[in-house]
């Protein structure tokens, strides 16, 4: 694969994952931002792979492949799983409009740019050009983290945080030792699966998971 | 000899931009007849019906005036003038010099322009509750269209969209501008909201409170009906035609060159088709947006658009 092919592959690959992100932000379904987060997880498989294949690296494609099977399948199913099991209500509560919430997404994709250019610059790499856009994707996940009400999505909102800052780092450094990938992955499935554990006692004593009303226990 | 190419060439054009957007209305349609186990009307029911409507008379309300009598054939006129701009199965055109697309997009918006006023101009309360909506959803849709044809442009160097389209089939697939992801949603979007389909509106209701473009053609009746059915499916048409070709721009057949030509045709059917299918899967399996929903779909468009104008205003193409 040459150089060129490569980097506009990576880059085409890490602005679908940016656009991803903004539909979660579109999204009032939540069925369809845990199906929209799945697409996430196989788009960075992909990314994974891609360079994998580019520099030659084999444990870039374990890598690739644990991604697809955590962050495409097992936390999705997981997820679908969870929202079954309490009877959630589909629609995924946010304390902003949607039209305000890509506004704020845009904006957040902007201040993404202005941090990222120094940083751009800096950069060895070829493909430095998708550090804005997966610094991008992780303060959208931020924003979604604060923005949401219901404890589901605010997870949904860490996980595509994760996930910027994972093709933050893969594009960046060209794959961490095996070693640390698998620490970070398996602190994912332990943050999902005490979330989800918490979602289902949550569900289960009060009846909903919004938030907000937990305070209203005090007193 | 090369100016009867062109000559040739041009007729081809015309006779696909005027013709082929009723076949591909009928495949939207058969699709959704599939979808829900029913047979479907023939592929060709809407050239039929078009030509039943040219034969019949028309009856014009007493309270109209000359407005509602130019509407049909204004906006008739403006779609077909686009439709000369914007490539098919070859990426020079007619109209090639002209087709710059703040153009295109004037275009389209004053054949909308032409049927919201014929809709206000019967005072119909139906007609004019349908021209404010189809303004509400225009005024949404328009800054995404326009913000994602200028990025087309930025990328490709040109504003002319057959340069374009020429610019953008030179290339390899791998080759094309990250920010093609971010466009062609924003442009897609835009495409099914400004056609009035699913999620937007439902082509196939009548006197219904929520349509919005069926209602505008209410009072409309034989010819003026026909004109005004065919300028939308010249839109659907054009507007296929510009996404499959921006963006997917496989075997376009060069100009004056002959034996390319059938494989241009062929592929530009097929892609359209493709096109119309999806178009048809994605009605049936949607249901209708509320209509103050409809803002989030048309935010999501313009913010997919900004993203591709923060993205090449800052590292370039």
């Amino acid at each position: 694969m040459d150089t060129h092919t490569f980097s506009r592959l990576v880059e085409l690959t890490s602005y679908s994952v940016l656009l991803v992100a903004v539909a979660v932000v579109a999204q009032r379904n939540l069925a369809t931002s845990i199906r929209l987060l799945r697409l996430e997880g196989f788009l960075l498989a992909m990314v994974s792979a891609v360079i994998g294949l580019y520099t030659g690296e084999s444990h870039l494609f374990w890598v690739a492949a644990i991604t697809f099977v955590i962050k495409g399948l097992a936390i999705p199913s997981f997820f679908f799983h969870v929202m079954h099991r309490i009877g959630l209500p589909h629609d995924a509560e946010r304390s902003l409009t949607v039209p305000l919430g890509l506004m704020l997404a845009s904006g957040l994709t902007l201040v993404a740019y202005h941090v990222g250019r120094p940083l751009a610059l800096a950069s060895p790499w070829i493909t430095r050009d998708v550090l804005a856009s997966s610094l991008g994707t992780a303060f959208i996940g931020l924003s979604l983290m604060i923005v949401c009400r219901k404890a589901l999505t605010q997870m949904l909102g860490f996980l595509l945080m994760e996930d910027g800052i994972f093709l933050f780092g893969i594009t960046e450094t060209y794959g961490m030792p095996l070693l640390v990938e698998l620490g970070i992955f398996f602190d994912l499935i332990v943050a999902a699966g005490v979330t989800g554990i918490l979602l289902l006692r949550m569900g289960g004593d009060f009846g909903h998971v919004d938030v907000d009303r937990l305070s209203d226990l005090r007193g | 000899m090369t100016f009867a190419l062109d000559i040739g060439f041009a007729a081809i054009h015309l006779a696909l931009v005027l013709f082929w957007p009723l076949v591909l209305v009928g495949i939207v349609r058969r699709v959704k007849a599939r979808l829900a186990c029913r047979r479907g009307l023939p592929l060709l029911q809407e050239l039929t019906d078009l030509l039943k409507l040219f034969r019949k008379g028309e009856v014009i309300p007493d309270t109209a005036t000359w407005v509602f009598r130019l509407a049909p054939w204004g906006t008739w006129a403006a779609s077909a003038l686009v439709a000369l701009m914007v490539p098919t199965f070859s990426w020079s055109v007619p109209l090639g010099a002209q087709a710059d697309f703040i153009l295109v997009i004037y275009l389209l918006g004053s054949s909308r322009f032409l049927r919201n006023l014929a809709a206000l101009d019967t005072a119909t309360a139906f007609a004019g509750l349908a021209a404010s909506r189809e303004s509400f959803v225009a005024a949404l849709s328009e800054p995404a269209m326009v913000l994602s044809l200028w990025c087309a442009g930025w990328v490709a160097g040109t504003s002319r969209i057959p340069e374009m389209v020429w610019r953008f089939s030179e290339k390899a697939a791998a080759e094309l501008s990250p920010v093609h992801p971010l466009i062609l949603v924003a442009l897609v979007i835009v495409a099914i909201a400004e056609n009035a389909r699913v999620p937007f509106d439902d082509p196939t209701t009548h006197l219904e409170l929520t349509m919005i473009h069926e209602a505008a053609l209410l009072e409309y009746s034989g010819p003026g009906l026909a004109l005004m059915q065919w300028g939308a499916g010249l839109h659907l048409g054009l507007s296929l035609a510009l996404i499959a070709n921006l963006f997917f721009p496989i075997g376009l057949a060069a100009p004056a060159e002959l034996g390319t030509v059938p494989l241009g045709l062929f592929s530009f059917m097929a892609r359209t088709s493709v096109l119309a299918a999806l178009l048809g899967v994605l009605e049936s399996t949607m249901a209708r947006l509320r209509f103050f929903r409809i803002t989030d779909w048309l935010a999501l468009s313009g913010a997919a658009a900004v993203l591709a104008v923060i993205r090449l205003v800052t590292v370039g193409r």
